[in-house]
């Protein structure tokens, strides 16, 4: 038992982070229908802004979270004005190609200025100790995690169904032309889109690295966050706050007691594995939408 | 395609030709002709460079008839090409039970298959799902020739002997040939598919494939079919990758290889077969200026070196740079020439043919 939960409880917490970037992932693609491939390092990035404005510019953290917010709505403007508009009406192949390739761009700056080691970031609590839960000894930096994405979660949830701003955002999503028949500003939408995307990213991905420290090795937690969404569904908030804490606890269960028969490193995998089921034998989630084409 | 004015078809077979007037013969010679002389006059370095071009060519055609022709983004190509390198290892280093040459088709075929198998799932997904069906393949098949250790030698890799014919071990001239050649074929290949039955089916299923099941083409068997040839021509750059390096490692076939691939066939502009040539040799020149560049930077500014600066070693501009590059040029062309070079090659060419009354 104990060691099953030191297995689950860990998982379920970096889950939390999958679900984190998940839902940037899922306000873009429900205003915009763009799947940001590169929303992993914009994640990370918001780490090492914060190293830049609080360590090397030596702004005190407060001031830091602040800026960070600034510099990540000027980026999500910047990214959906410069490098996505342009491509409206383009093959599918020039999204996820400018998607990945703006992914490419930002972790090249992160190593080059950097450097891939992993590092420490400025922290705005202090004192992580463990925990014990049924003989498993958790650390306390786990709750932290699970704790911001709730709250990310709970904010994004409420701003999606009851606000104006967020329900015609997603109307926007849902019919691009009628949305913009009745009055609606697509572009404002779009810009809002981003925006909230990638602030909400830049400060998770800022506060949960908090704990772990930071390198741009973990830029593939974006991907496996695209499982997560996939799973739940592209369209669905809630269902990517209950898969990402499933899909880490997979990952981590899997190569707890997998690792030894195969040799390691089954963590790297475990995801794409799923991923590869769901896509052959439920395409649109477990709570997505089934969209059916016509000719 | 428009021809210089007086160019006029008699017979079927001139209206299908591929070189049609005397100058395309005469230019096509003498390229050919400096191409296989080029060892001679060229130095050590760039004959390697234009090496890797020629094989990243043959990859390159194979990932155009996948993602340019039939419409189903791969994200997998290098590490298929690395399965055909494997293959190539395993059966002529490893277990030495036959000669490089008879690899050939063993390359090509075992990269074809494991290429439609991911393929398969294109029965019930298409477009942004297949990216994400390959991105996981890319992963996954690199994880598993990692840990299959006793067949790929896992993280050692696998040393090649030099192919050889008879008595003649083949030296960093002949390969050349060989892959010059090899990318002569594939593009004469793919060049010659798009001009079948089968290669316009593949492009009407790019177009609309709902309307192309609707006029009878079997839309998953031809999706299978390109998932096939595509990955053939990746497992045929992965064989000569294996002769020319002389070496198999998993650190060669990485998601961002990948990229760059896709980055090359977008850069050439899709669906013509000229983009993955002009794509290749214009990425790979930028690539090569990277690696040259990137200590140059570094020396010249220690802010970005990255040992300097209580930064520690592992990062700076050397590394960094090819990310960067990969990112400004597929930017800058998805932006400004989303049809890529070979659209603008048209263009020019048009406009050299109709002077002085073009614009």
């Amino acid at each position: 038992m104990a060691e099953f939960l030191s297995y689950l409880l860990p998982g379920i917490c970096v889950g939390c982070v999958y679900a984190v970037i998940g839902l940037g992932l899922i306000t873009i693609y429900r205003t915009t229908g763009v799947v940001n491939l590169a929303q992993g390092e914009f994640f990370m990035f918001g780490a090492y802004a914060m190293i830049f404005f609080a360590f090397q510019l030596g702004f005190p953290i407060w001031i830091g979270l602040v800026m960070l917010i600034a510099a990540f709505a000027f980026l999500g403007m910047f990214t959906e004005r410069v490098l996505l508009r342009p491509l409206v009406g383009q093959p599918i192949i020039a999204i996820v190609l400018m998607t990945l390739a703006l992914g490419a761009f930002i972790r090249g700056i992160m190593t080059t200025f950097w450097s891939d080691q992993a590092r420490a970031v400025p922290s705005l609590f202090t004192g992580y100790g463990g925990v014990e839960i049924f003989g498993a000894n958790i650390s306390m930096a786990y709750f932290w995690f699970a704790i911001v994405s709730v709250a990310l979660f709970g904010i994004l949830w409420y701003f999606f169904n009851h606000t104006k701003m967020g329900l015609l955002m997603k109307g926007t999503a849902d019919a691009t032309q009628l949305a913009q028949s009745c009055g609606v500003n697509v572009n404002v939408m779009t810009r809002m889109a981003w925006v909230i995307a990638l602030v909400a990213c830049g400060l998770g991905g800022y506060l949960l690295c908090t704990i772990t420290g930071v390198n741009p090795a973990m830029s593939t937690y974006g991907l496996r966050s695209i499982v997560v969404v996939l799973a739940a569904g592209l369209e669905s908030i809630g269902g990517c706050m209950i898969m990402g804490p499933v899909i880490g606890a997979i990952e981590y269960i899997g190569a707890g007691y997998l690792d030894p028969l195969v040799g390691g490193g089954i963590k790297e995998v475990m995801a794409f594995i799923v991923l590869f089921f769901f896509l052959i034998f439920r395409p649109q989630g477990l709570w997505g939408w089934k969209i059916i084409e016509r000719l | 395609m428009r021809w210089p004015s007086g160019t006029f078809s008699y017979r079927y077979a001139q209206d299908m030709a591929i070189v049609r007037t005397n100058t395309q013969w005469g230019l096509l010679i003498g390229f050919l002709l400096l191409m296989i002389l080029a060892p001679f006059f060229l130095s050590e370095y760039l004959l390697v460079v234009i090496t890797t071009m020629c094989i990243f060519i043959v990859v390159c055609q194979g990932l155009q008839v996948l993602v340019g022709y039939t419409g189903q983004f791969s994200m997998m190509q290098s590490a298929i090409m690395g399965v055909g390198c494997f293959t190539t290892g395993i059966l002529c280093a490893k277990f030495q039970i036959m000669p490089y040459w008879a690899t050939l088709p063993f390359a090509g075929i075992a990269a074809g298959l494991v290429g439609t198998f991911f393929g398969l799932p294109s029965f019930k997904v298409k477009g942004f799902y297949v990216a994400l069906i390959t991105i996981c393949a890319q992963f996954l098949i690199m994880w598993v020739i990692l840990h299959t250790q006793p067949l790929t030698g896992g993280v050692t890799s696998i040393m090649i002997a030099p192919p050889q014919i008879g008595d003649l071990v083949f030296g960093s001239t002949e390969i050349y040939w060989l892959c010059f050649f090899m990318a002569v074929l594939a593009t004469f290949f793919v060049k010659n598919l798009t001009r079948t039955r089968t290669g316009r089916a593949f492009i009407a299923i790019r177009d609309n494939d709902i309307a192309a099941e609707v006029m009878g083409i079997s839309v998953y068997r031809y999706k299978l079919l390109a998932f096939f040839l595509g990955n053939f021509l990746a497992g045929i750059g992965g064989w000569l990758w294996a002769g020319f390096y002389g070496i198999a490692c998993v650190d060669t076939y990485t998601m961002d290889e990948s990229i760059w691939f896709l980055c090359m066939i977008v850069v050439g502009g899709l669906g013509s077969v000229l983009g993955p040539i002009l794509g290749v040799v214009f990425v790979q020149a930028v690539r090569e200026f990277g690696v040259v560049f990137g200590p140059i930077i570094a020396d010249a500014v220690p802010a970005i070196s990255g040992g300097a600066g209580g930064i520690t070693v592992g990062g700076g501009i050397a590394p960094g740079l090819p990310m960067l590059l990969l990112g400004v040029i597929v930017v800058t062309f998805l932006v400004l020439e989303p049809r890529g070079l070979s659209h603008r090659w048209g263009i020019i060419k048009r406009a050299y043919r109709l002077w002085p009354y073009s614009r």
